[in-house]
Parts: C-alpha cells; sequence; structure tokens
C-alpha cells in the first residue's frame, strides 16, 4: 500500500515537475527553438527553415506525432529531435487536412489528445 | 568569405561510438563520479571493517568479499564499465540504422560554423553555439543541451585540429571543455 502510494505520488507529482523541468532547460540552451521558423509540409516531408538552419526530415524519420488543442508536436525526428507545429494562424481546414494526414501517415505512432 | 579549415567525411561505425563515448563523458558531472568513487571507497573499507570483527562464518566472509569487490569495481572501474557500455549500444545502433548516416562536411569561419549533409545545413555563429566538447578522437558541438554535431579527429590534420582549437578557444571561452585532447 504504502508503495503504491509513493509510486502514486512520484508519478503525479515529482515527474511531471521534472520533465518541465527538463524541457525548460532544453528550450533556455537552444538558439534554435525561440526563434521564428517557416514550417513547409509536404506529402512525404517537411521542410524546417530559421535563420541558421534548413531541415529536411521524412515523415518516416519521426517516432511519434502528437496532436492537442494548440499543436502538433513529433519527436525523434533524425536531425531535429523536437518538432512543434502550432496550430496558431492555420485555419479550420489547413488543421483538418494536416491532422488527417498525419493519423493516416503516422498510424499506430499519432495520438489525439484533448487537451 | 574563405574558410580557414574544411572537413568532409562518412561516419563509421567506430566514429559513431567514438562520439557517444564522449557525449558520455562529457555528461557525467565531476559529483557524480566522486559519488561513486566514495561508494566505492566506503564498501572496501566497511567490508575490511567487518571481516575483522566477524570472520568466523564461511557464509559473511563470502558477503564481505562480494562487498569488496562491488567497491573495486564502482570506484576503479565505473567509468570504464559505463564506456564500455555506451560504445556497445552505439555500435549496435549503428548496425541497425545504416542509413541514418550519411557523409557531411562542416567548414569553419571566422565566425560561424558550417554543416552540410543532403538533408541538412546550417550556418551557426559561434555565439550561438551552447558549448563544444573535445576529447581525443572528437569534437562534439552542442547546439543545445541534447542537440549536437560531432567532427571526428581522424579526417582532420593536427594542424587543422589546432586551428579549431585556438577559434573555440577564443570565442567560446567557458563553454569550451577539452578532456585527453591531444
Amino acid at each position: 500500500m504504502a508503495v503504491a502510494v509513493l509510486l502514486a505520488f512520484y508519478f503525479f507529482f515529482i515527474q511531471p515537475k521534472d520533465i518541465k523541468k527538463w524541457a525548460a532547460q532544453i528550450y533556455c540552451t537552444s538558439a534554435f527553438l525561440s526563434i521564428p521558423q517557416k514550417i513547409e509540409i509536404y506529402r512525404d516531408s517537411v521542410i524546417i527553415k530559421n535563420e541558421y538552419e534548413e531541415i529536411l526530415e521524412y515523415w518516416t524519420d519521426f517516432a511519434k506525432c502528437v496532436e492537442t488543442n494548440s499543436f502538433f508536436v513529433l519527436t525523434g525526428g533524425r536531425e531535429r529531435d523536437l518538432l512543434i507545429i502550432t496550430k496558431n494562424g492555420m485555419n479550420a481546414t489547413q488543421i483538418e487536412r494536416i491532422s488527417k494526414h498525419f493519423s493516416n501517415e503516422f498510424a499506430l505512432r499519432y495520438m489525439k489528445k484533448k487537451r | 568569405m574563405q574558410s580557414f579549415v574544411s572537413v568532409s567525411s562518412l561516419v563509421t561505425r567506430f566514429d559513431y561510438a567514438d562520439f557517444k563515448a564522449a557525449a558520455a563523458k562529457s555528461e557525467m558531472k565531476k559529483i557524480e563520479k566522486d559519488i561513486v568513487k566514495i561508494i566505492g571507497t566506503a564498501l572496501i573499507f566497511s567490508s575490511f571493517v567487518l571481516w575483522g570483527l566477524n570472520h568466523y562464518s564461511i557464509t559473511r566472509n563470502i558477503i564481505y568479499g562480494v562487498m569488496a569487490a562491488a567497491g573495486i569495481i564502482l570506484g576503479c572501474f565505473y567509468e570504464m564499465i559505463i564506456q564500455y557500455s555506451v560504445r556497445r549500444r552505439a555500435l549496435n545502433y549503428y548496425d541497425n540504422h545504416k542509413e541514418r548516416f550519411m557523409a557531411h562536411t562542416a567548414q569553419f569561419f571566422e565566425d560561424k560554423i558550417t554543416f552540410k549533409t543532403e538533408r541538412y545545413s546550417a550556418a551557426v555563429p559561434y555565439e550561438k553555439i551552447y558549448k563544444v566538447y573535445e576529447d581525443s578522437r572528437v569534437f562534439i558541438i552542442y547546439t543545445s543541451i541534447n542537440e549536437m554535431k560531432f567532427i571526428t579527429k581522424r579526417a582532420l590534420s593536427n594542424n587543422d585540429c589546432e586551428k579549431i582549437r585556438k577559434v573555440f578557444q577564443s570565442k567560446l571561452q567557458q563553454k569550451y571543455q577539452q578532456e585527453g585532447a591531444r
């Protein structure tokens, strides 16, 4: 019982805090995550451009795609480990098309979250 | 503008293992190493003390022996074991993901480094680099805590290594770490 309580405490309170701390550390140390970028989405690939880099990644390179109300988050790319595509600035049709495309492309690696 | 060093290479499985081993060394903090050494020493010391107090039982002698052996492994060979396991994992990863490793070119200019592969091109000013780590086999250039590029020294002459070292020392100062570099 005590072990279960400790584990629940760890998973609900300590682990989320650690993950947030780790994410903040990545953001603060990265010179490229905080600058504006242009993302071109194609059927098989994505081109990410910012002031310093130009990256071509294929959807098959990514490990996972998570869709939330505000973002598409793709992880495990070859050159960019974390790709965040914000829905802000897209219209409903674009969001729906991209969502459908990712759902088909990633299949079991695609996950839609309600928040 | 002319680059002062240009290096092109294809990553081999041993280059990748060297890179992973160096990255693991760079991430291992001094305090971690010290704690492991202290635990190892404490284990050896306590096994001798306990053996001195009670060495008439075979079972206990075996336990104290195991404690001393664990202490020696932790205190003396911990880094070696970590390096071995990291290299092994890297070699396995390379064998299973060969298609991910392609030829790349890095060029060093006075104000930036450029990287080019078939699918990636970047011009990174020195002030945007998070840190650089150098060991005897590779230079690792971190663009964030978890994103890095590496340049194997196998593809560089001693003269080129010296030029790169000088520019890192002057441009990055505290952000440039060397360990066992030659």
